[in-house]
């Protein structure tokens, strides 16, 4: 029962990493513009993230170093700063886009005006953070994230042709018209990048260490990371099979998310389109909570104070601090009105430009005997780590690029 | 290093308030929005039929209404904003009548109820849907 409950870190890692605001749009995006064609990019990032997450778990685990200890150590102090100060605007950017993208799902629920929604939406999620322990963060956003399920559910019900789904497995070099070649690459980044979100490993690390884990869980830790990864890689792939189905053929790029919400609920009738509407409302707010603590957890691990979601709140002042102040700076600027998807694309795209800075230390620190011991990485794990890094950073130097060039990936 | 970083973000920040700045519209650009504007047209129709089918909660469908005439109106603006090139000035104009048209059909929906009409609603969008077409191909 205890690793039954263990793999809700994973599955609100995964949800709230991958199935966020950005993904649910981003992706049914890239579904309605070209069909099923990156099937291979969402295969990637499920395989790169298990990779990443089962590393900077077990280096938690043995090293004690969670994420940002490890990134401080790796990039001295001064790159190191950079690092955290880019990473807690990534996070604190993410954060808002989620809060205003809660806001914008308990309006379709309820009716209700959005920017009281917005500022209820902070307070409820700053209540929950403070009050619960850290396993029943994970569990409450972990298991109410498994509504997205009715998104996998409406995809199989709107019969997608397999040969098609397999086929997008292997990546096309070019497209049609240059424009094209230049979207299918914009859409292929965002969706590999939104899967490995920085945040989703700071999270994790963290949370690694707020259950105490020890070497004799490393078996649970890839068995964590590797489920709640294809689990949130499933439902990527719903909603980019939603896209190609229900979006492509009527012309529609949906550029709101309430369109996006609708795919997952088409097939069914009203309670489905308020489960679908639910799973996206606990997905985003598991996304928000992450992205807050995230930023609490990174502060305390680079300047080494003392860090805890478990802990007094007094006892751990600097923490507490930080992920309050991260919450209500995300709800002033989500009250600006700037819009949340607009908020989502920087984040997904200069997200992408900062990630060598998080994965980089990350596998460092995981192949180095003298820390890990017996547990550093093998040979294997290098290699197919290193060819994932050179990934990342490639796609981290043609991001800025694509996306002026696309226009965001304006179609 | 650090350098070379802030360099590269100072660049990127360039480039991007460069991309957000441009005013005149090329062919590209004007095909971009034309199918903007077919998506948003699409994109009314299938919620439409959605209603029409009952599938829909009514604080969904009002909402969803609300973030379609929003999504409606920014584009429009943004159109207002932007000058065609020489020749293309009479595809702008299709472009912007449309967008209000588009407009007009979503503030009017009030009665989700009334299927007769949601149904003319729908034959508007349709012909909204055709005249960008015809936009387009004259492009």
């Amino acid at each position: 029962m205890k690793k039954l409950l263990g793999l809700t870190l994973g599955i609100m890692t995964a949800l709230g990493g991958f199935v966020d605001l950005g993904q649910i749009v981003f992706t049914t995006q890239a579904g309605a513009l070209l069909g099923y064609q990156l099937m291979w990019a969402i295969a990637l990032g499920t395989a790169a993230i298990i990779i990443y997450m089962e590393m900077c778990g077990r280096v938690s685990v043995v090293a004690k170093e969670p994420v940002f200890a490890v990134v401080h150590t790796c990039l001295g102090k001064k790159l190191g700063l950079a690092a955290l100060v880019a990473s807690n605007l990534l996070n604190l950017i993410t954060c808002a886009a989620e809060i205003g993208g809660v806001a914008i799902l308990l309006h379709l629920l309820t009716g209700w005006p959005e920017k009281p929604l917005l500022v209820a939406t902070t307070l409820a999620l700053g209540t929950i953070v403070f009050l619960f322990r850290f396993q029943w963060i994970e569990r409450t956003f972990g298991f109410s994230g498994l509504m997205m399920i009715v998104f996998a559910v409406a995809a199989l019900k709107l019969h997608p042709n397999w040969d098609h789904v397999v086929g997008g497995l292997v990546p096309k070099l070019s497209q049609a018209d240059a424009k094209h070649t230049l979207l299918y690459w914009y859409f292929a980044i965002g969706i590999f990048s939104a899967m490995l979100m920085a945040y989703e490993v700071h999270f994790y690390s963290s949370g690694a260490i707020e259950e105490d884990w020890t070497p004799r869980d490393l078996g649970e830790n890839f068995m964590v990371a590797a489920l709640g990864s294809l689990l949130g890689s499933l439902l990527t792939v719903a909603l980019l099979v939603l896209g190609a189905v229900l979006f492509l053929p009527r012309g529609i790029f949906p550029q709101i998310l309430s369109t996006a919400v609708l795919s997952g609920a088409f097939p069914f009738a009203q309670k489905g389109l308020t489960v679908a509407v639910a799973g996206c409302l606990a997905c985003l707010s598991g996304a928000a909570v992450e992205t807050a603590l995230s930023g609490g957890y990174n502060v305390c691990q680079f300047f080494n104070l003392k860090w805890g979601k478990n802990l007094p709140a007094k006892s751990v002042p600097v923490f507490t601090a930080t992920w309050l102040a991260m919450f209500v700076l995300a709800m002033v600027i989500a009250l600006t009105g700037i819009r949340p998807l607009q908020l989502v694309n920087i984040s997904i795209v200069f997200g992408m430009v900062v990630m060598p800075f998080t994965y980089y230390p990350i596998l460092r620190t995981a192949s180095d005997t003298n820390i890990m011991g017996k547990h550093a990485n093998s040979k294997f794990d290098d290699v197919i780590g290193v060819i994932v890094l050179v990934l990342i950073t490639v796609a981290a130097l043609a991001a800025l690029p694509l996306m002026a060039l696309t226009h965001s990936g304006r179609p | 290093m650090l350098k070379a970083i802030g360099a590269f973000a100072f660049g990127s920040v360039l480039v991007l308030c460069a991309c957000s700045s441009h005013k005149t519209l090329t062919r590209d650009d004007l095909r971009s929005d034309i199918t903007s504007a077919k998506s948003l047209a699409a994109e009314t129709s299938l919620f439409l039929d959605y209603v029409c089918q009952h599938r829909a909660t009514e604080h969904y469908a009002q909402a969803h209404i609300e973030y379609l005439a929003q999504e409606i109106d920014q584009s429009r603006q943004e159109l207002q904003k932007s000058s065609p090139a020489q020749g293309d000035e009479h595809v702008l104009q299709i472009l912007k009548t449309q967008f209000d048209a588009l407009s007009a059909e979503l503030h009017n929906i009030h009665q989700l109820g009334d299927e007769t009409a949601l149904t003319t609603a729908k034959q508007h969008v349709e012909r909204i849907q055709r005249a960008l077409d015809k936009a387009n191909s004259s492009l």
